[in-house]
């Protein structure tokens, strides 16, 4: 969990293999002749980047984890991509075409090829894939693409380069769902004999899916090594499919030579100080987020400069309103006061070193479906108030066993509330922020307890999953009145969930009372489920960008958890490696030809 | 003694066995991050928990009775097939392979250093108690055991590499392992290891050898005009190799099960303890059981080797005796 834990549907930023648009502010910067990263004459140098922990898995059909993605991304790039909200880059995918948002149809490159002996990538491939991996029976095979391509969803042949994919009803945003978006096939004749003997086994030690031996010219690297818990190599791939459509829209004609590194090296380095030593000794060409309180210091050293693309992920503090609980917390009123006295400033710029931007609703202010005027803000300049937080309070507890009692809120039992305060250890300013959060709370008369949750699985199994005490636990076990975690809590802080700008359709599963992931056990007032089923479902994008407005109005107003912020990625590059925007554009989609960064030339 | 030594091993099967099981065992209670992870995502998908949580099982063999696992890991365990790394992609074996050279390029100087510096040292004290050189080698040996081996590592990556740059800040395997660069690179880990395990060897040596070095026989010795050399090489060091001998199994589980843990995290040297460290970490089962083995078979086969050894050094020591028991 944490940023990069809960699945994200955006990509990480500003590395090869990501995304980024072409303005280069940065050109005539540095020195490119240090070290193996020179350039010039035959020599393009090595990319090297260092990633805190190894990929589980070259095998994109195990892979669950960000890393694996990255190493394999290297070698193979995927359908498409989007370089904006609704526009897509055409990678493997050359066209789509749909009808009624419905049926969808796809048509690929004519230059795809797999390593020998599979040939073209064809139709048949993508299809025999989803078929019968995808959508194979029960999940036989256990691909984590499963959950991406419900069984309804029919696809199917038209041509040896084109398919069809048809939807049981309208989908607006069929294109930014996971099914084909960053998808990825395989060579029917490489994986037909596990299809046939529904051999898992086979299929997950196949050598031939573990090295990356069958990508042909799919990717801008061929897969060189992998050493386990050291490194991961590729090669410049001499022919690379995205070459020959240099020029054509929207690639320009620095693909012609893309990739700009004869070499792409990922450095495992778990320690995260060793790490930032290597970026100080100029060891590395990139290096993806440094810690808020390291990036001033590493900004005035000459080597390097940083970029700030923005960051999908929330950071929230969840209110629980199961059964285990504070009662009060299903008082949308009591949720608000609480939101209302927590400066949410003063984290993003004291704790969070004036990064992150201070969010009030599950969307980041750039966001295509941020509408200003519908949220309703809370706990920001004058929103932040004790005594209007006071105020909600008295007015919530009125008429109930609970009062004040001089400056401090009293129970039942006419001691005052103390709340458990639960939060994920592995980051120092998890801590500072419930610490922080407890101080704020102690201004409306509320103590506040904080707890070290352990690490991010612990926290998963003991407060997040819930059962009514019959099933298994999940994250949302049913009636909050039956269905609790396995340890009470009040607030929780630690987990960043993922807003999903570019669809939000996959944020119901966290804000419905039926949704797949709301262990906090909220109930909407507002009727959040049929706004999500008309973003859906309807192909009027204006009654779209309504329904949206409406939920994310509604969210900002009820406080099912207090949305504090959004961060930015604090990415820093060597100073001449170019191509990506200036910093201070560096927009959320930006980095998707990052192929054609490269070092400057001396 | 051919009994002895088929018994011992026949028990030391027997050990095994126990330990596999109780590992097995814990990790089977272990609550799997990696299935955390993959449901989560699942569910934010739009998946649900129980098919993520079964097709999770289901491509890891999970999904099989834990008495089936069981008896397949084991299986696998005898007839040296360790089964799949989950977390690697690749086989236990080939991940045990990969792996255990590293271990060797550090562990074994600084196991060989640290015995011959170690029981030389501690043999001069035990010769020279309660002179200078006595004190500053037990100050030595004092420091060698209480300074902890993650803080020095740490200190010597920040004083060597990272103020000085005389050596690599961190390891990279890429290097060729024949090489002055490797050796560089290299120096620091050993350092590490050499320091934890020279104390120990100085002053449990130094112990020892004061049982002797004023003993009738040695006095004799010396009686006889034998030279200080030759009465400590002689006279002293051979009974002492008996107890010493034990010390050096513990030696090298040290090295094996703490030692290689901590110096190979913080200087990532993919090495036997890493692999062991992020095999518990990611609830790897197979690989876990692997790493498993290794230190319990050193255990075990050392201590064998100690007994046996022990009647080399001491031809009084007779084991024959007991085959009629």
């Amino acid at each position: 969990m944490g940023a990069g834990g809960l699945a994200s549907l955006a990509g990480c930023q500003g590395g090869q293999s990501d995304g980024g648009s072409a303005g280069d502010g940065d050109a005539s910067t540095g020195d490119a002749s240090t070290g193996d990263a020179s350039t010039g004459g035959d020599s393009r140098g090595t990319y090297v980047e260092a990633v805190p922990s190894d990929a589980q898995s070259l095998n994109f059909l195990y892979q669950s984890d960000a890393n694996s993605e990255k190493f394999v991304g290297a070698a193979m790039d995927a359908a498409y991509d989007f370089r904006d909200f609704g526009e897509i880059v055409p990678l493997w995918i050359e066209s789509v075409t749909e009808t009624d948002k419905t049926v969808w149809e796809y048509t690929l490159r004519d230059n795809l090829r797999w390593s020998e002996p599979y040939g073209q990538l064809t139709a048949e491939d993508w299809v025999y894939t989803v078929r019968n991996l995808y959508q194979g029976e029960g999940n036989w095979a256990g691909v984590v693409q499963y959950a991406s391509w419900p069984d309804d969803v029919t696809i199917e042949e038209t041509g040896e380069r084109s398919f069809r994919v048809t939807l049981p009803e309208p989908q607006p945003a069929f294109l930014a769902s996971r099914a084909m978006w960053g998808a990825r096939c395989l060579p029917k004749g490489l994986i037909e004999p596990y299809v046939e003997e529904r051999d898992v086994e086979g299929l997950k030690r196949d050598e031939e899916l573990n090295t990356l031996s069958y990508t042909g010219n799919l990717g801008p690297y061929d897969f060189e090594e992998w050493e386990r818990e050291s490194r991961f190599v590729a090669t410049r791939a001499d022919e690379y499919y995205l070459r020959e459509v240099a020029g054509e829209e929207p690639f320009g004609e620095a693909f012609a030579e893309a990739p700009y590194f004869d070499e792409y090296r990922l450095q495992v380095i778990p320690e995260e100080s060793t790490r930032l030593q290597a970026l100080r000794e100029g060891d590395l060409t990139f290096y993806q987020n440094v810690p808020a309180d390291k990036v001033a210091q590493y900004r005035e050293l000459d080597h390097l400069k940083f970029r700030f693309p923005p960051n999908p992920y929330c950071a929230s503090l969840y209110y629980n309103q199961r059964a285990n609980g504070w009662e009060l917390l299903r008082d949308v009123r009591v949720r608000r006061a609480l939101s209302t006295a927590i400066d949410k400033v003063a984290v993003a710029e004291d704790i969070y070193r004036g990064f992150p931007t201070v969010a009030q609703t599950f969307q980041p202010e750039w966001s295509p479906w941020y509408v200003t005027e519908r949220v309703t803000e809370h706990g920001a300049g004058d929103t932040h108030s004790y005594e209007e937080a006071r105020s909600l309070l008295e007015s919530a507890v009125s008429g109930t066993d609970y009062g004040y009692d001089g400056d401090a809120l009293v129970g039942p039992d006419g001691s005052q509330v103390t709340l458990r305060l639960v939060f994920r250890a592995g980051a120092s300013q998890n801590q500072t922020t419930a610490e922080f959060v407890a101080q704020e709370l102690s201004n409306v008369g509320i103590a506040v307890d904080p707890v070290n949750g352990g690490p991010a699985n612990t926290v998963q199994s003991k407060y997040l999953l819930n059962t009514d005490g019959e099933g298994q636990p999940t994250f949302n076990g049913g009636s909050r009145d039956a269905s609790t975690s396995q340890e009470p809590w009040d607030l929780l802080y630690g987990i960043t969930l993922n807003a999903y700008p570019i669809n939000p359709n996959g944020s119901e599963v966290f804000w419905t009372e039926s949704g797949s992931f709301n262990f906090f056990g909220y109930v909407p007032e507002a009727p959040l489920a049929d706004w999500y089923a008309t973003a859906k479902s309807t192909t009027d994008e204006a009654a779209r960008r309504e329904a949206f407005a409406k939920v994310f109005a509604a969210l900002s107003e009820e406080q099912p958890v207090d949305f504090l912020n959004f961060s930015v990625f604090k990415n820093a590059y060597r100073r001449d490696y170019v191509g990506m925007p200036d910093e201070g554009e560096y927009d959320y989609l930006d980095g998707w030809d990052s192929t054609t960064w490269r070092l400057a030339e001396g | 003694m051919k009994w002895y030594v088929l018994r011992r091993l026949a028990w030391t099967l027997v050990a095994t066995w126990l330990v596999l099981t109780l590992t097995f065992g814990l990790v089977a209670a272990s609550p799997d991050p990696g299935a955390s992870a993959y449901v989560a995502q699942q569910v934010q998908a739009g998946g649900d928990v129980e098919g993520a949580q079964a097709s999770y099982e289901r491509a890891r063999g999970l999904d099989r009775p834990l008495w089936a696992q069981y008896r397949d890991y084991m299986i696998g365990m005898a007839t040296l097939d360790w089964g799949w790394s989950e977390t690697r992609s690749q086989p236990v074996v080939e991940a045990v392979a990969a792996a255990w050279p590293y271990s060797v390029m550090y562990g074994a100087p600084a196991l060989l250093v640290s015995t011959v510096l170690g029981v030389a040292v501690g043999l001069y004290s035990a010769t020279h108690r309660n002179t200078l050189e006595d004190y500053a080698a037990s100050s030595f040996a004092f420091f060698g055991i209480s300074i902890p081996d993650f803080w020095f590592a740490i200190v010597l990556i920040l004083v060597f590499g990272v103020t000085l740059g005389w050596i690599p800040i961190y390891y990279r395997s890429d290097v060729p392992w024949l090489s002055l660069a490797n050796a560089r690179q290299l120096l620091a880990p050993a350092l590490v290891v050499t320091l934890s395990s020279i104390a120990g060897e100085m002053r449990y040596s130094r112990a020892t050898a004061l049982e002797y070095v004023n003993s009738a026989f040695v006095k004799t010795a010396k009686a006889k005009g034998a030279s200080s050399w030759r009465r400590v090489t002689r006279h002293v060091l051979r009974p002492a190799l008996v107890p010493l001998s034990t010390i050096l199994v513990a030696d090298l589980l040290n090295v094996v099960l703490v030692s290689s843990y901590l110096v190979e995290v913080v200087f990532g040297i993919p090495g036997l303890g890493l692999l062991s460290y992020k095999a518990i970490r990611q609830q790897d089962v197979a690989l876990v059981l692997a790493t498993v083995l290794i230190p319990t078979f050193v255990a075990l086969l050392g201590n064998l080797a100690q007994d046996v050894a022990y009647t080399v050094l001491d031809p009084r020591i007779d084991y024959g005796g007991r085959e009629g028991r």
